[in-house]
């Protein structure tokens, strides 16, 4: 037999039991082609665009899952950022654009569509103040739509103005949607260093240097490497890393299978792995479960940091051998409101958001989904952005800011955001003011590349 | 010179009546796999009957299918009478070829996988998960049909 039945077995139970799945398959569309001064014209080529180039995606992934008897859980779209077409419209709004995205992905029935975003690390453009201009109005208009803003990179600093900016952005998204607790935001990234293959959303879109349209996939697993751990006892840390590699290399192998024979299904180029590990709100598939499992008592606690870097590190080792071409953002994720050990840390008063922004230096992506009180002021928002895009500047990685200051709501209160978003206690944020600091305008230099100890 | 007629007459009466009266229902659909046609292309006659004489002689007359799509099925459930003959009929009536076999009982638990090559079957995938899995709800046992390939990337470089 060319398999043992432990191997099949072990296959079948990290599905159907330990909730391993390929998180997303997402179809970067190039939408430069689609540039017009009318912005509803634009609207209609972009809309037309999309539905044509992704028309086969939620089909091909269900003929895939049913192959494989692996679940796909999430099919997603990203396009080129939306500012870059908005440099041509007569009429400054970029919100026609996000209401034609949101069809298309509801016409094809993909949940998240993202792209509707600027990269704005080193100044802005016209197109650029347009489409900050439209976020509001766009997260608030439509259902599906993401997006995101890199402020700040390794090569060109951070660009402070649209720091602020992007904090008063959050601010408004949040106001506007207070109904939904201040849901806008939820869709809505902050970024440094963003990549431009990332499969993930909210943050994803197809970079300018890519190609016309692109496969791009991203695995999971969280559950699978808990199952692991759970299974051996008393390694040391050589032995716990080996483990964990073992099971990366496993469910990356997957995530490769399924991106080549989708990408041979649609006819359209494979581009990477993203070799993550993304929790859900679902019992059991949380990365704060693994980090208890490796010896912790709660997540934040001293030592956090530490364990999410050797975790960080095992699993791209493992994965990188697996993947023909690894990209994205890879590493774990560590969002807060959509990993429920994340929350119970929390709530025991162990993990709080300086803990948070620590363990954001070794692993990806930031701070994601983190409710904050309502009442913080744009000057805090702007002060937390800025610190996390500085992590993510001089440490050459990608970071970002995903935060939901929730309408009406004080730390330690609980707030549901519903589905993959989940729901989880609102953090304490920092009382004292970076107000002067952060509206002196302009730029922060770029960091120097030699000399780095 | 009329013997030799006659002999000549009677090879290509032979030829015509085998190729008509062969039921082409099954074999058609082999050589069309091997040679990458569709199932409805019409088939060239001699190359037909060139293909059949050729497995007769290498088979045995079972037509050598070089297109295999491996599909492993895995059942799992509690051990009871009836499990492995319910299973094999409905891979049996869906013309799924099984290649090899493993079972094993595991504390009461019985665990059987089949390699089987998908390619000689009389439906679509998703039918033939459904039919199984039908059984298997009848048997009260769990199924698993997967494509090799998920195992061969996972456990074999």
């Amino acid at each position: 037999m060319l398999f043992s039945l432990e191997e099949v077995i072990e296959t079948i139970s990290a599905v159907g039991v330990e909730t391993f799945d390929i998180r997303t398959i997402s179809c970067g569309i190039n939408i430069m082609s689609c540039t017009d001064s009318d912005v509803h014209k634009c609207a209609e080529k972009v809309y037309e665009k999309v539905v044509r180039v992704a028309r086969d995606l939620v089909p091909t992934a269900r003929t895939l899952e049913k192959k494989y008897g692996i679940p796909i859980v999430n099919k997603r779209i990203s396009v080129t950022p939306v500012s870059m077409l908005a440099n041509a419209f007569t009429e400054p709004t970029a919100v026609p654009i996000a209401i034609a995205l949101d069809n298309a992905a509801k016409e094809l029935g993909i949940d998240y569509i993202a792209g509707f975003g600027a990269l704005i690390q080193k100044g802005f453009t016209r197109g650029d103040q347009i489409l900050l201009n439209s976020i509001p109005d766009a997260l608030c208009s439509t259902d599906r739509v993401c997006s995101s803003v890199n402020i700040g990179s390794s090569q060109s600093g951070i660009n402070m103005d649209g720091v602020y900016r992007m904090a008063e952005i959050v601010k408004e998204a949040a106001e506007r949607s207070r109904d939904t607790n201040g849901l806008a935001c939820a869709k809505l990234v902050v970024f440094c260093n963003a990549v431009e293959d990332n499969p993930f959303i909210a943050g994803s879109f197809l970079g300018p240097g890519e190609a016309e349209a692109i496969l791009n996939v991203g695995i999971s697993g969280p559950g699978v490497v808990r199952a692991a751990l759970e299974r051996a006892n008393n390694l040391n840390f050589g032995e716990l890393s080996e483990l964990i590699k073992k099971v990366s290399f496993k469910i990356t192998r997957t995530g490769e299978l399924v991106g080549r024979e989708a990408s041979r299904m649609m006819g359209i180029p494979f581009g990477i792995i993203d070799l993550s590990l993304a929790p859900t709100p679902a019992e059991g598939d949380s990365i704060s479960d693994i980090l208890e499992l490796m010896g912790l008592e709660r997540t934040g606690c001293h030592g956090t940091t530490a364990a999410l870097a050797m975790l960080n590190d095992a699993v791209k080792k493992g994965g990188m051998m697996a993947a023909t071409y690894a990209g994205g953002l890879s590493g774990a994720f560590i969002p807060v409101t959509e990993d429920a050990g994340m929350c119970r840390a929390i709530e025991a008063g162990a993990l709080n958001i300086q803990k948070l922004e620590a363990m954001t230096c070794v692993c990806s992506v930031g701070l994601d989904m983190v409710a904050i009180p309502g009442d913080t002021p744009v000057d805090v928002i702007a002060g937390i952005i800025a610190d996390e895009a500085a992590i993510g500047m001089i440490n050459h990685k990608t970071t970002a800011c995903r935060l939901i200051p929730v309408p009406g709501m004080k730390a330690g209160d609980v707030v549901d955001f519903g589905g993959l978003l989940g729901k989880g206690p609102i953090m304490e944020v920092g009382r004292h003011s970076p107000s002067v600091f952060v509206r002196r305008g302009g730029r922060i230099p770029a960091p120097v590349h030699s000399m780095k100890n | 010179m009329l013997v030799l007629v006659l002999v000549l007459v009677l090879v290509i009466v032979i030829v015509i009546v085998f190729v008509l009266v062969i039921d082409f229902s099954f074999s058609d659909y082999d050589y069309a796999n091997e040679h990458d046609l569709g199932r409805e292309d019409s088939l060239p006659a001699c190359n037909y009957l060139i293909y059949c004489l050729s497995t007769t002689v290498t088979t045995g007359g079972f037509p050598v299918n070089n297109n295999k799509e491996q599909v492993v099925i895995t059942v799992l459930g509690a051990n009871k009478p009836g499990i492995l003959a319910g299973i094999t009929r409905t891979i049996a009536d869906s013309n799924v070829n099984v290649e090899d076999v493993s079972q094993k009982i595991m504390q009461d638990l019985f665990a059987l996988m089949m390699m089987t090559d998908f390619s000689t079957a009389n439906c679509s995938f998703e039918e033939f998960q459904n039919r199984m899995q039908a059984m298997a709800d009848q048997l009260r046992v769990k199924v698993f049909i997967q494509h090799e390939d998920v195992f061969r990337y996972q456990h074999r470089l």
